[in-house]
């Protein structure tokens, strides 16, 4: 079950992150992807900070609390310093659960902190604001829920979390610090959207409190209110499954828990209330549990992109096209490319088009990154994610899942057009796996172009690699594990040559863990990576060779050789080229 | 003409932004200042629409907080905490959890503090600022940007 949980490790290491790599001046143009995000140098931080971090270093909860004191008062401007009567809070639940009193007196303290906040600035606003005491209340409840604790203290904060929430102040709020920031104003429909949607979460901490304190009925009532407004809730979604698995009511159980795990962002206690529950369901087993999940991913996030099968016209020629496509499993607009390319690679086949997924630690870290895939960022220039470049042809921007239809047509008419282009080079590719290694020999000549700057590249990738990133996409297609030469291999203008590459797939594999233990190193902070996919499953090899113009980026051609499906096999290694299907 | 208008928009659409947050010092001293003396900075950063800043604040399970810091190295450093606008608390659909943030624009306050030995003359203060943003359709890798201001020491 470790595989699905949450990476909270990853994001609870993300608040101390930043990068100061890449630096570059404001006025230059975008430098290249940064390496792995670090600490700013200790002496540059700012001493607010370094306070703050020497703070969180204390163990002794008392002496934290004292620290946690003394920062205030020695930075009450410091934007920590607002942070502060939440970590004192959350020290004495966490380390104190005893001092009830005590837990009582600093909330309370919290509170009225809050509120006197909240006085200050309604002297400067329009409107009077309840902003601070709604959202600190909230927190309040939150916290001594996480605690366990003093839950009637607990559901009295939620209610006023929730009290607080009236529309038309709210809105006049929103209004009046959009107009102070200078920002383009919501029409009232989507204020009212985000203030709705804002109450259902508070709702939804009434209603877990209600859980904790047994009022099943209230709890479900609040929760499901709260679901009815954001159906995306994870914690909700985890919350309505757990209280179902409770009742017995294993279907709904089941399905509010399968839509919680699909996000990739389930908590613990969901993976365990659907682990209980399936086995509960398949006499104690959990055999078929993947699969399971895989065929609900499917029915419930069906490709929005509907392709026919290509039909080559008489216009096809013996182009191969190359889609490269940078992407992060932790990158939510990378959802729409994903699902965007899934589509293609259902309408073509491999002999009309050859996909590969370079993928990188943008915006979070993704467990398939490798050092080659990063240095073919940084020879793109890519400095976003989703980018993708159809036979060399760059352009960048995803979105979410329903926005992949429009990403697939803006890449469909560059792809059709390259497919009736006659290829600039003819590729004959030999490649089989035997012995742990994967040896390619790639033929190329009939090169047409005079550039300088020719380059053939040797790629290996595994055709499909089950992974639940953030951005809740499950299955990443032709990912990239290694290249036989991150630089590629020097091609002399209209030349030809025998290209060749040994991927030992057991150096593979320890290199791409190379890579991820050197990451969380200096990612620091005490950041893991909740799986590592760094096993190389040598059943679902895919070889794709190609000749780019290094400077341009265009593509001249290329092949793609599917390794098969058994570990030890020598299968049909021609080239697409040549033998394209009319 | 049209379809002119419709390429370039798209371009503009799908376009990386090479900073979607632009940042400017303002409130440069007016007068030369003495070697060791003190004064504040206004870091002021511009957020394009549909893009955002996270607080400077590191969140528990959140995002990479925005920071500002004075690189060293320089004959300026901070002289005590940057005093930061009140950020927005939003629910990030993604991470399910509340975030705070700054969109449109956000003035943040720097006091810097000026070496005791430092030459008179005409002197460049350097502010550094980390961030990482994503939009609906992009992510940005994080990014460091510095910016400057001069500043007059006087004999």
């Amino acid at each position: 079950m470790t595989a699905r949980t949450l990476t909270a490790q990853a994001l609870s290491a993300l608040c101390f992150s930043l990068a100061i790599s890449g630096a570059n001046a404001q006025t230059t143009p975008p430098a290249p992807p940064p390496p792995p995000a670090a600490q700013p140098p200790v002496g540059e931080a700012p001493p607010d900070q370094k306070a703050y971090m020497d703070v969180m270093k204390v163990t002794d909860p008392e002496k934290k609390i004292e620290a946690f004191e003394k920062f205030r008062k020695d930075f009450p401007q410091s934007m920590f310093a607002s942070g502060v009567d939440s970590s004192i809070l959350g020290t004495l639940i966490q380390k104190m659960p005893d001092q009830k009193a005590r837990i009582k007196k600093a909330a309370q303290a919290m509170y009225a902190a809050s509120t006197a906040k909240d006085k200050a600035a309604s002297k400067q606003n329009i409107v009077v604001t309840m902003a601070a005491r709604g959202a600190t209340a909230n927190r309040i409840a939150d916290q001594l829920l996480s605690g366990g604790m003093l839950l009637k203290e607990a559901e009295g904060y939620a209610k006023k979390a929730v009290d607080s929430m009236q529309q038309s102040l709210w809105i006049a709020e929103q209004r009046e610090a959009f107009a102070k920031r200078k920002q383009t104003m919501p029409d009232q429909e989507e204020l009212v959207k985000r203030f709705q949607s804002a109450r259902a979460s508070r709702v939804a901490t009434l209603g877990q409190v209600e859980r904790k304190l047994g009022r099943t009925a209230l709890a479900q009532k609040l929760l499901e209110e709260s679901y009815a407004v954001n159906p995306t809730s994870v914690a909700v979604a985890s919350a309505l499954g757990e209280l179902a698995a409770k009742a017995g009511d294993d279907a709904k159980a089941m399905d509010y828990l399968i839509s919680a795990l699909l996000t990739g962002n389930a908590p613990e206690t969901a993976n365990q209330a659907f682990d209980a529950t399936y086995q509960k369901t398949h006499n104690g087993s959990v055999d078929g549990v993947e699969a399971m999940l895989d065929t609900e991913y499917h029915k419930r996030f069906p490709n929005p992109v509907h392709v026919e099968a290509y039909k080559p016209s008489n216009a096809r020629t013996d182009r191969v096209v190359l889609a490269e496509v940078f992407t992060g499993s932790g990158c939510p607009p990378c959802a729409g490319a994903d699902i965007a390319f899934d589509a293609a690679m259902e309408r073509y086949g491999r002999k009309d088009l050859a996909v590969v997924m370079y993928h990188l630690h943008i915006p979070r870290p993704d467990p398939m990154t490798n050092l080659d895939t990063q240095a073919r960022a940084k020879n793109y220039s890519v400095n976003a994610v989703p980018s993708f470049a159809i036979d060399g042809k760059k352009t960048v921007g995803g979105g979410s899942r329903d926005m992949a239809p429009g990403v697939f047509d803006r890449f469909k008419k560059d792809l059709e057009k390259d497919l009736e282009t006659a290829a600039e080079a003819r590729i004959k590719v030999d490649a089989g796996l035997a012995g742990g290694t994967v040896k390619v020999s790639a033929i190329v000549d009939a090169v047409t172009s005079e550039s300088k700057d020719l380059k053939v590249q040797i790629l290996l990738v595994e055709k499909e690699i089950r992974h639940l990133g953030e951005n809740g996409v499950r299955f990443h297609p032709m990912v990239v594990r290694a290249m036989g030469k991150a630089e590629g291999y020097p091609l002399e203008p209209k030349g030809s040559g025998t290209f060749d590459a040994a991927f030992d797939l057991e150096a593979v594999s320890k290199a791409l863990k190379a890579h991820l233990d050197d990451f969380e190193t200096k990612r620091g902070a005490g950041f893991k990576f909740s799986v590592k996919r760094d096993q190389v499953n040598r059943a679902d090899l895919a070889v794709v060779v190609f000749v780019q113009d290094d400077k341009t980026k265009h593509v001249l051609q290329a092949a793609y050789v599917d390794l098969g499906t058994a570990p030890g096999t020598h299968p049909a290694t021609l080239a697409a080229n040549g033998n394209n299907p009319k | 003409m049209k379809l002119i208008s419709v390429a370039a928009i798209a371009v503009i659409m799908f376009a990386a932004p090479a900073d979607p947050v632009v940042w400017k010092l303002q409130n440069a001293p007016a007068a030369p200042l003495k070697p060791g003396a003190r004064f504040s900075v206004k870091l002021l950063a511009k957020v394009q629409d549909g893009w955002h800043l996270y607080s400077l604040k590191p969140m528990a399970e959140g995002p990479i907080a925005t920071r500002i810091w004075i690189a060293d190295g320089q004959p300026f450093s901070l002289a005590g905490a940057v005093q930061a606008p009140d950020p927005q608390i939003m629910q990030d659909p993604t991470l399910g959890m509340e975030v705070e943030l700054y969109e449109g624009e956000a003035l943040f306050t720097l006091p810097v503090k000026i070496a005791a030995n430092l030459a008179p003359g005409a002197h460049n203060l350097v502010v550094s600022a980390s961030y990482q943003s994503c939009n609906d359709k992009l992510c940005l890798p994080p990014k460091t940007v510095r910016v400057e201001l001069p500043v007059n020491i006087a004999k």
